[in-house]
């Protein structure tokens, strides 16, 4: 169980570390995005 | 020593909080009616969504009871981490009723529940989820005031007026922008929250070491701290319950399902559930790492948490037994008899020990400067999540509680105005419940509970809504009400003293359980007793 438990910490720390650069990237993309296809509020 | 510094840490922080209003407030102006207040225009895309979803996900609360989890656990305090990620990423490969959900078009799922089983069902669905959930998230502001007090080293007495301050910044872009204001400031919270806990993670790696854990949690919880299976607080009943609770919760937490409505389509509904999904194994085993190095620097001491004068007044045999206590359980070796020469007041504070210790430890481990990047990301945690929570629970008071019983409809201001007072109510609630509930034993245990109060019932409806052509609208009303009835009945019997050890010997673990199978029989009962002429039709 304990190669299990460092097997697991280690894909953790890979992957989160890559979805995190990932999502900071694409994430601004689409919030860019989700404005673009908002219009602002009418005065 | 305590590490934080107020220039330093002080200052990260501010600039944090600075730049998330600014953007939070920022787009209220994109918000024009209750489809953009409730669920952006429905114009999510996929890594926005995976943002937020993580980010609301993940609070402080959920830091602080993963890493009690941990603590008092070992690595099998993160066993829930995996039952929720293999839910997530089942659910989203296959579309298993959220497919169906967003497809729908619904804005909250009592909103479909209404297009099957009736106008009752619907308002009776939103009460629960609503009851169900302010339960659930009344714990989140004391004990996300807790861990800022802790690892900040400051007095508790501080902690109703940083839980207001929390609350109130929340608050503030909540209301305004709504869920465009949510998703924005999610995706800052993610980035900010998901480097300190990198960070954080890897520094108690690299310094302790994974040896020393593994030896701590070998000493202090046997094979019990690997595997859930064979650990006395755990077993069959937790492993079984950690997979079906979070299967509902992945169908039906309306805080997750709003990721889901807020998305283009179900396509990408679909996609975000199954690209965060191994997010929920990160977001159990870093604050479990964090724990364990806890246990392997501070120990378990219990007595230690109680003041010198309190210390002093215990006698010496009740002391010796409480300090050889197992982790997280001061009273586990006590008699009746002994445990009522215990004041209630140090009996609280030493049950709250094991989830205490992680910030403690925190608060000395840290150097200056990291200590600013861990605050700011468990405020960034804390915010996305409370701010989501409040939007969720608001969107079913308007739109299944208040909606139903008006004649006509709000044109678009009236209805933001309507939103936006029902989320300052909930925030008042926040801060009343915060400060007055006191919860018995495990945190995450006790969230599975009041969860199961409508995860319960509502996933069983959703099934049935989705799969089963022979649900009826009395098969519904025996779902909500066998479903609810079992955790408010435990609740109730846990809180009075005449009862409270019948139902702590229960277990939470059995009382959710039960609550599922009761709602399953309630929702096949009914609809075998009285079929609606629908599904008779069918």
């Amino acid at each position: 169980m304990i190669t299990f438990w460092l097997i697991i910490l280690l894909a953790a720390l890979a992957w989160y570390t890559l979805i995190t650069l990932f999502v900071a990237v694409k994430g601004a993309k689409d919030v860019r995005r989700m404005f673009s296809e908002v219009p602002d509020q009418e005065k | 020593m305590n590490h934080f510094s107020w220039a330093v840490d002080g200052s990260i922080v501010g600039v944090y909080l600075l730049v998330t209003m600014v953007a939070g407030i920022w787009v209220r102006r994109k918000v024009r009616g209750v489809e953009d207040f409730l669920v952006a225009g429905r114009e999510m895309n996929l890594y926005l969504g995976i943002a937020s979803l993580a980010a609301t996900e993940f609070g402080i609360i959920t830091c602080m009871y993963t890493a009690q989890g941990g603590y008092t656990n070992g690595f099998a305090g993160a066993f829930p981490g995996l039952c929720q990620a293999l839910s997530m990423w089942i659910i989203g490969i296959t579309g298993f009723c959220i497919k169906p959900l967003r497809d729908s078009g619904a804005v909250t799922l009592p909103e479909l529940f209404e297009k099957r089983f009736g106008k009752g069902v619907r308002w009776l669905a939103g009460v629960v989820i609503v009851m169900g959930g302010l339960l659930n998230m009344g714990v989140f502001l004391k004990i996300g005031g807790d861990f800022i007090c802790l690892v900040t080293g400051m007095d508790l007495k501080w902690l109703t007026l940083i839980m207001s301050l929390l609350l109130l910044l929340v608050v503030v872009y909540t209301v305004l922008g709504g869920m465009m204001s949510v998703l924005v400031t999610d995706y800052l919270q993610f980035i900010v929250m998901s480097g300190g806990m990198l960070v954080v993670t890897v520094m108690i790696l690299s310094q302790i070491g994974w040896d020393k854990l593994v030896e701590t949690v070998r000493a202090n919880h046997g094979d019990g701290g690997f595997n859930p299976l064979v650990n006395p607080s755990m077993g069959w009943p937790s492993v079984l319950m950690q997979f079906v609770g979070n299967a509902a919760a992945a169908l039906t937490w309306q805080a997750v399902v709003a990721r889901l409505l807020a998305a283009r389509d179900a396509a990408t509904g679909m996609k975000v559930y199954t690209h965060t999904s191994f997010f929920f194994v990160c977001r159990w085993l870093f604050p479990a790492i964090w724990g364990i190095a806890a246990l392997a620097v501070i120990g378990w001491k219990p007595l230690s948490a109680l003041p010198d004068a309190e210390r002093t007044k215990i006698p010496d045999v009740i002391a010796a037994k409480i300090e050889s206590s197992p982790v997280g359980q001061p009273l586990a070796q006590l008699t009746a008899a002994e445990k009522t020469q215990l004041p209630p007041q140090s009996v609280a504070l030493m049950e709250e020990e094991g989830l205490h210790a992680m910030p403690k430890f925190l608060n000395t481990f840290l150097p200056i400067g990291l200590m600013g990047l861990l605050l700011a990301a468990m405020l960034a945690a804390d915010m996305s999540t409370d701010s989501s929570y409040m939007l969720s629970w608001g969107s079913v008071i308007y739109n299944d509680i208040i909606g139903p019983l008006r004649k006509t409809k709000l044109d678009a201001r009236r209805g933001l105005l309507w939103n936006r007072c029902i989320i300052g109510l909930i925030g008042v609630y926040l801060l009343v419940f915060g400060l007055f509930y006191k919860i018995e034993g495990n945190v995450w245990s006790y969230l599975l509970l009041t969860g199961s109060i409508y995860l319960s019932s509502m996933s069983v409806l959703l099934v049935a809504c989705c799969y089963w052509s022979k649900a009826s609208t009395w098969g519904a009303y025996g779902a909500i009400f066998c479903g609810a009835l079992v955790p408010v009945a435990h609740l109730t019997l846990e809180k009075l003293p005449s009862t409270s050890a019948w139902a702590a010997s229960i277990g939470k673990d059995w009382a959710g359980l039960a609550a599922f199978g009761g709602a399953a029989l309630g929702m096949i009962a009914g609809s075998l007793l009285q079929p609606s002429s629908k599904s008779a039709a069918q």
